[in-house]
């Protein structure tokens, strides 16, 4: 029945592959690119100065490191496609209606989620390792260990997405779990940014910092003997097993249980009650309740929203990431303003935006006229983007040896910058949404997020430069450039009523929607 | 066939099935009747061993219901309200992975598809991704795929949503004489002219709990219209008219 059910899903996947618009491989193509010529070479370059050049006395730590990183970033990663195939394509429940057993569709389902999710990335960090440790040692067999080891921790990783999905649906409403686990889900890119937060120098004092893991894999991942390799295999395969047997049980267990609607009770809401309001306000209260109402919608945007915090911390904890170096606290703070505030407002605005293709037809059938509409818009951005940036401002300012002329500036930076920009991203939100019943945060079709990471990319870049253009010779603040971009940025907020005006054309003559699943 | 004893089922404090006892026998068409949110769907998946009961105890074909029964769940099957297809697979594909699943044979396998591929006007549609369905070909491509079996027991959640008039005519005349050939259908349904034309024995749940069952004309009895339409007896034993 197992060979039924991968079957299945490997034509499914197959028939995904060629159904693929040109555009999506063009981008798939890119991305592999960019994997294979950039990513890989600086994992493997970064792992060769730490398992080449460390005295062995870090190497249980760094090794213990790099487990637990792999683990939990693997982990939330595993956890969005976990709960889409468990809650969101209703594939489980189909499934169990056929003469399957609970056990072997968890069989399938696992094998190919373990083999996409986490063996192939573990699979070549073990590799990796494996041959790095052997050049180390000249011991070819730690190239094995090292392989049984990661798969080893594949498995970890997977047993914790599955524990981590399941433990949620005991405690939430099931229509909530898929909200929570996904919003866990993608705010992962948290680690990436605790990745160059941390810094390769501070890998060495945190792996200092922890247990010391020596006799964890002395004689089975380095100093390599013929018994300490053999019983890591063996433990490795067993404690692999093991958990596979025990996610096993406690899966087969919650299929059994019904998990899925087990907690579907509605609560009903008594409250009949409408405002009175205009038309306006009614479309920026539904814009607010269906984004405090959905974690997704939270995790959507969230590390748009968060990227100014990390782009302070490098530029002030760094000196070298930023051209100049020096004490540049306010020219730096300026910077992270206007390039943050532009990478939100064009994200927010975008998503925000396009989340109106989902219920267009809803939407032009009331009678609301698309100018009210758009301007509900524009002023749930604004709402939503401004004051929380200005509130991180204060923040900054209060913690950061900031002048309160920089705080004033930046303030004066966000306000308009967000006024300027985010006509712009709900131009290229409504360019061509798309809506996907399997995945609902996914809004935007794939030129528009190209262009729009290509520019986020290209800002962190410039916070550099900006920087340092808005710095005077003796390193005080240059009053006069900043009043004439400030002056420029004030006619642009003016000069982006053109996009809305355009963004209201689609709303008149309706949205292009691309129609996913 | 199909036997519910004291049938229960409580999400944290709201009782959604409370005490359900029915047996439906072979041949038999049950319609199971009720408002929207009187726990029919609750029921049908603890029938089909999807939800696990609170209380009380589900026995098909003679024997306790459990996922884990490949060979029970073999000779039944289930048409859901949705009609879902699993993955991204051509009507051919989803049909193939079926007849793998219920160990149907090759040559029977054909017979079945060519019959039924006419009976509901699909042919010519099958090797089109199933995501490019109407709901309408979706559901026929479902109901097919739980009939070409020919199982014992057929449930249907809402099987006739979606079908062109031709194709639910069909479906009627099929269900009634595959219950004629001692096959048994459950059916749920909002159309209740549907069961009303095709149910040998009615059960209407409201709010949880049994209210009445029997044969139209003892609904009819029950509810003092013995002239009445299922509709007008409906409505009068759940809404008090």
């Amino acid at each position: 029945m197992i060979r039924f059910i991968l079957g299945v899903e490997m034509r499914s996947m197959i028939n995904y592959m060629k159904t693929l618009s040109d555009a999506k491989k063009v981008v798939y193509g890119l991305l592999a690119a960019v994997i294979a010529l950039f990513i890989l070479p600086s994992v493997v370059s970064v792992l060769s100065l730490k398992i080449l050049g460390a005295g062995e006395e870090g190497l249980g730590g760094f090794m213990l490191l790099l487990s637990l990183a792999a683990v939990l970033l693997l982990t939330l990663l595993a956890v969005n496609s976990i709960i889409k195939e468990m809650f969101m394509d209703r594939n489980i429940q189909l499934y169990l209606t056929f003469p399957v057993s609970p056990a072997a569709l968890f069989a399938a389902k696992f094998i190919r989620q373990w083999l996409i999710n986490t063996a192939l990335i573990m699979g070549a960090l073990g590799i990796i390792t494996g041959v790095l440790f052997s050049m180390r040692e000249g011991q070819w067999l730690l190239t094995v260990t090292h392989i049984f080891y990661f798969l080893l921790l594949s498995i970890v990783a997977m047993s914790l997405a599955y524990g981590l999905v399941f433990a949620v649906t005991k405690v939430l409403p099931a229509n909530k779990v898929s909200e929570v686990l996904s919003f866990l889900g993608g705010i992962s890119f948290v680690l990436v940014y605790g990745v160059l937060l941390v810094g390769g120098s501070s890998v060495q004092d945190i792996s200092g910092s922890l247990p010391d893991a020596s006799f964890l894999y002395s004689g089975f991942l380095y100093n390599f003997n013929p018994a300490g390799g053999l019983a890591g295999i063996v433990v490795s395969a067993a404690l692999a097993a093991v958990l596979v047997i025990l996610l096993r049980s406690f899966v087969v267990h919650a299929f059994k249980s019904g998990w899925v609607g087990e907690q579907s009770v509605k609560r009903r809401n008594r409250d009949a009650s409408a405002d009175a309001a205009s038309p306006v306000r009614t479309l920026v209260q539904k814009d607010m309740r269906m984004t405090l109402r959905d974690f997704k919608e939270w995790a959507v945007l969230l590390p748009q929203y968060l990227l100014p915090g990390v782009m302070i911390f490098i530029m002030y904890t760094n000196p070298a990431a930023i051209e100049g170096g020096g004490s540049m606290h306010d020219e730096r703070m300026i910077a992270v303003s206007v390039a943050g505030t532009i990478v939100i407002s064009l994200f927010a605005g975008a998503y925000n935006t396009a989340r109106d293709a989902a219920h267009f037809e809803f939407l032009k059938i009331m009678p609301v006229k698309p100018a009210d509409l758009v301007k509900a818009k524009y002023l749930f951005n604004i709402m939503t983007i401004t004051p929380v940036y200005l509130l991180a401002a204060v923040v900054a300012w209060m913690l950061l040896p900031v002048s309160t002329a920089a705080f004033l500036y930046s303030s004066l930076f966000i306000i308009l910058v967000s006024l300027a920009v985010i006509p712009a991203g709900m131009f290229a939100g409504s360019m061509q949404p798309v809506v996907s019943r399997k995945n609902p945060a996914k809004r935007l079709d794939t030129a528009t997020n190209v262009i729009l990471s290509v520019i986020m990319g290209v800002l962190l870049i410039a916070a550099g430069f900006i920087s340092v253009s808005f710095a005077r010779g003796d390193g005080g603040l240059d009053h006069s450039l900043i009043a004439i971009v400030l002056s420029v940025l004030a006619v642009s907020a003016g000069a982006s009523m053109l996009f809305l005006r355009a963004v209201r054309k689609r709303y008149e003559k309706g949205f292009n929607i691309i129609y996913k699943d | 066939m199909i036997k519910a004893e004291g049938l229960t089922k409580i999400f944290g404090s709201a009782t959604a099935v409370d005490s359900l006892d029915f047996e439906v026998p072979k041949g038999e068409l049950f319609a199971f009747l009720g408002p929207n949110g009187s726990g029919k769907s609750t029921t049908i998946r603890m029938l089909m061993g999807l939800l696990e009961p609170t209380g009380g105890s589900v026995e098909i074909l003679g024997e306790e219901m459990r996922l884990d029964k490949t060979e029970l769940k073999k000779r039944i099957s289930f048409v859901p309200d949705t009609p879902d297809i699993i993955g991204k697979l051509s009507g051919r594909e989803y049909l193939n992975f079926v007849a793998g699943v219920y160990g149907m044979q090759q040559e029977e396998y054909e017979r079945e598809l060519e019959y039924f591929l006419d009976f509901f006007d699909l042919e010519g549609r099958l090797d089109t991704l199933v995501e490019n369905y109407s709901h309408g070909m979706r559901q026929k491509l479902v109901i097919i795929g739980a009939l070409m079996h020919h199982p014992d027991i057929v449930f249907l959640d809402e099987p006739t949503v979606g079908l062109d008039p031709k194709s639910n005519r069909n479906l009627k005349n099929y269900l009634r004489a595959y219950t004629a050939a001692g096959h048994t259908v459950f059916l749920t349904t909002h159309t209740l002219s549907l069961a009303e034309e095709i149910a040998d024995r009615i059960l209407i749940i409201y709010q949880g709990v049994a209210r009445n069952s029997g044969t139209l004309d003892e609904l009819r009895a029950v509810a003092g219209k013995p002239d009445a339409s299922l509709e007008d007896v409906f409505l009068e034993l759940t809404e008090g008219g």
